[in-house]
């Protein structure tokens, strides 16, 4: 098993009442199985995603990543499994804007632990991935110069480039266009096809078609959706 | 393999941390402007507070008399004399130094006679000439190398630290050459500029000038003394032995003016040290302020760049290195500033060195390359350390919010 979640709960306090805002989720995923997650705003989606990338600590349960427990581990422990294994995908533009493409897509490598891969290898395998992509040209521009579409493929780009075990991502397609939300799905599919397990949360019924599984979150519970393809 | 990827990272971290300060350029310049203020304090502070201070260390070793009598009416000039070293040329009876060794409570005395050099050709240079008994010196032999003085022959000359000459060359007063004996340490005052000598060697310039036609002095003046300095023994009462030699010296005659160094040294010495507390009381003021403004300006600057910082955890790197950005970003701020503070305190203190000197009329030492050095090198590590400080405490007060909820508030 690549992740599990055990019992998973998160809540926040708010006024003096508590919000369950993840309820006792329990849900495991495989390696290079792509997992949809639908769900209306404010159902738990995100908070879901956050938890499993270990940036959110929950308030019960465990999530265990390849048999360790996630709950459990230091400051860099979880940050040389972010770098390494797991890439998370934030709803938003999360590409610094300071740095060109070519720059960003190098931080993981140059500012965290970068695995065994080599800079050379790196430089090898961004230009293919850019290329494969369509972003090469775009190498040099900032991140204020690209467009929405554009991008949600650099920030899969960056997800994919330290060849992680598994990429999560949170809504890759909010407030893109019908033909560009299909094209990023289907680099999606190309980075699993490639045995990379992809856990994706969207609200837009368009994307369901492209997963293995489709789960729904509703009131911060997680079930499998009847509806799938 | 693992050192050629450091390098990179290395190279990416300073990239990454000089990207930051441009993006920044108000903020950074801000930054940067209060670490060239502190290193500028800290080196212009440090430089003038010890070269006064070891200008008046100087001037009270230099001075070990306790009383001088010169001739009436040179009182002022005389304490000018103490703090600048530009002597006057009047004269009094040499036997009044053996009465005033006779008076209770007197220690010690000697007497000097001052005379100068002219601007022509007979003479190598315009300087003070300065005549003492090396039997009898207390006043001089503090700064004189004594082997110097004991190997002095007659003829031969002491000449001041700024004199331009050099040992066991000659140097010309009057037709006639003067082999230097030795040169003497600075003392920041005119004294520096002047050719000391025996009695004789300076009997033997009179009489050289007179030769060439120079008639400084009048016959009445010969075998007279220009200062008469007198050491009190240890508690004696100053006021007291200034009183009985005065009237001493109306019986035989002489009118003199009596002044006690101590006097016009601890008014010097009470004008430095109000000087010095202002000095002191402004570095520490510039410290604090340019650490309050630091620390203010990066957790300000740093928490502008709360989602930066959230995705940069997201993508996987430590809080450590986090932490090392920033402090790479305050080390570059930090020196360019320190560079910027240090170049132009150096450039201002050593221009207007001799005008602070005498703005304040105190004898200012110049420091030793050395000293330059030690207090650039003080300067700057307290700066930068300040500066580094700063970054770190701006880093560890955006605190350990989990970065989902620092990703949000950045937004």
């Amino acid at each position: 098993m690549l992740i599990k979640a055990k019992n998973l709960v998160k809540s926040y306090k708010s006024e003096g009442v508590s919000h369950r805002i993840v309820d006792q989720v329990n849900f495991s995923m495989k390696h290079g199985e792509f997992i949809i997650v639908k769900g209306v705003s404010g159902s738990g989606k995100t908070t879901l995603l956050n938890l499993l990338a270990g940036i959110l600590t929950p308030t019960d349960g465990e999530v265990y990543f390849e048999g360790s427990d996630i709950t459990k581990m230091n400051d860099r422990q979880l940050s040389q499994m972010r770098n390494q294994r797991v890439s998370y995908i934030p709803q938003n533009d999360t590409l610094l804007k300071t740095l060109t493409l070519w720059d960003n897509l190098h931080l993981p490598f140059f500012l965290g632990k970068g695995g065994e891969i080599t800079g050379d290898q790196l430089d090898e395998k961004l230009t293919e991935l850019l290329k494969e992509f369509g972003l090469w040209d775009r190498r040099n521009a900032y991140p204020s110069e690209l467009s929405g579409g554009e991008m949600r493929r650099a920030l899969i780009i960056r997800a994919m480039a330290l060849d992680p075990e598994l990429i999560l991502a949170d809504e890759p397609t909010a407030s893109l266009d019908p033909d560009t939300t299909l094209s990023v799905m289907e680099k999606f599919r190309t980075v699993s096809n490639r045995g990379i397990a992809v856990l994706l949360v969207s609200h837009q019924p368009q994307t369901y078609s492209y997963g293995d599984r489709l789960y729904e979150m509703k009131d911060g519970k997680l079930r499998p959706a009847k509806e799938h393809r | 393999m693992e050192k050629k990827k450091q390098r990179s990272v290395g190279r990416y971290i300073a990239g990454y941390a000089f990207v930051s300060i441009r993006q920044k350029p108000f903020q950074s310049g801000i930054l940067g402007l209060f670490a060239a203020l502190m290193a500028f304090t800290l080196f212009t502070g440090t430089l003038l507070g010890s070269g006064m201070r070891s200008g008046i260390g100087r001037m009270k070793e230099r001075l070990g008399a306790d009383l001088m009598i010169v001739p009436e009416g040179q009182r002022a000039k005389t304490e000018k004399l103490l703090l600048t070293g530009n002597p006057e040329f009047s004269y009094l009876s040499s036997d009044l130094e053996g009465v005033a060794r006779e008076v209770k409570g007197v220690s010690r005395t000697t007497s000097q006679f001052y005379f100068s050099s002219v601007s022509a050709d007979c003479c190598s240079t315009r300087v003070q000439l300065i005549a003492f008994d090396p039997k009898t010196d207390f006043a001089i032999l503090p700064w004189i190398n004594r082997e110097e003085i004991k190997k002095t022959k007659n003829g031969q000359v002491l000449i001041g630290a700024d004199v331009i000459a050099q040992k066991n060359h000659a140097i010309k007063f009057y037709g006639q050459e003067h082999p230097v004996a030795g040169k003497l340490s600075p003392t920041a005052t005119g004294l520096d500029q002047s050719v000391f000598m025996t009695r004789k060697t300076m009997n033997q310039i009179l009489k050289d000038a007179k030769n060439k036609g120079f008639k400084f002095l009048s016959p009445k003046d010969e075998g007279k003394v220009s200062a008469i300095l007198i050491k009190a023994e240890e508690g004696a009462d100053l006021q007291k032995i200034e009183t009985t030699i005065a009237k001493r010296a109306t019986k035989m005659g002489e009118a003199v003016d009596i002044v006690q160094t101590q006097k016009v040294i601890g008014t010097v010495a009470s004008q430095f040290s109000v000087f010095d507390k202002g000095l002191r009381i402004w570095e520490i003021a510039i410290v604090i302020l340019s650490a309050v403004v630091l620390l203010l300006v990066f957790s300000f600057s740093f928490r502008e760049r709360k989602k930066e910082f959230a995705i940069l955890r997201i993508v996987g790197i430590t809080t450590q290195r986090i932490r090392a950005l920033t402090r790479v970003q305050g080390l570059m701020i930090s020196l360019a500033g320190t560079l910027a503070g240090l170049v132009s305190g150096g450039v201002i203190v050593f221009a207007f060195w001799t005008w602070i000197s005498d703005s304040f009329q105190v004898p200012m030492i110049t420091p030793s390359i050395l000293k330059v050095l030690q207090v650039t090198l003080s300067a700057a590590f307290f700066t930068v350390v300040l500066g580094l400080i700063a970054a770190d405490i701006a880093t560890r007060a955006l605190g350990n919010a989990e970065t989902y909820f620092t990703l949000r508030e950045g937004e």
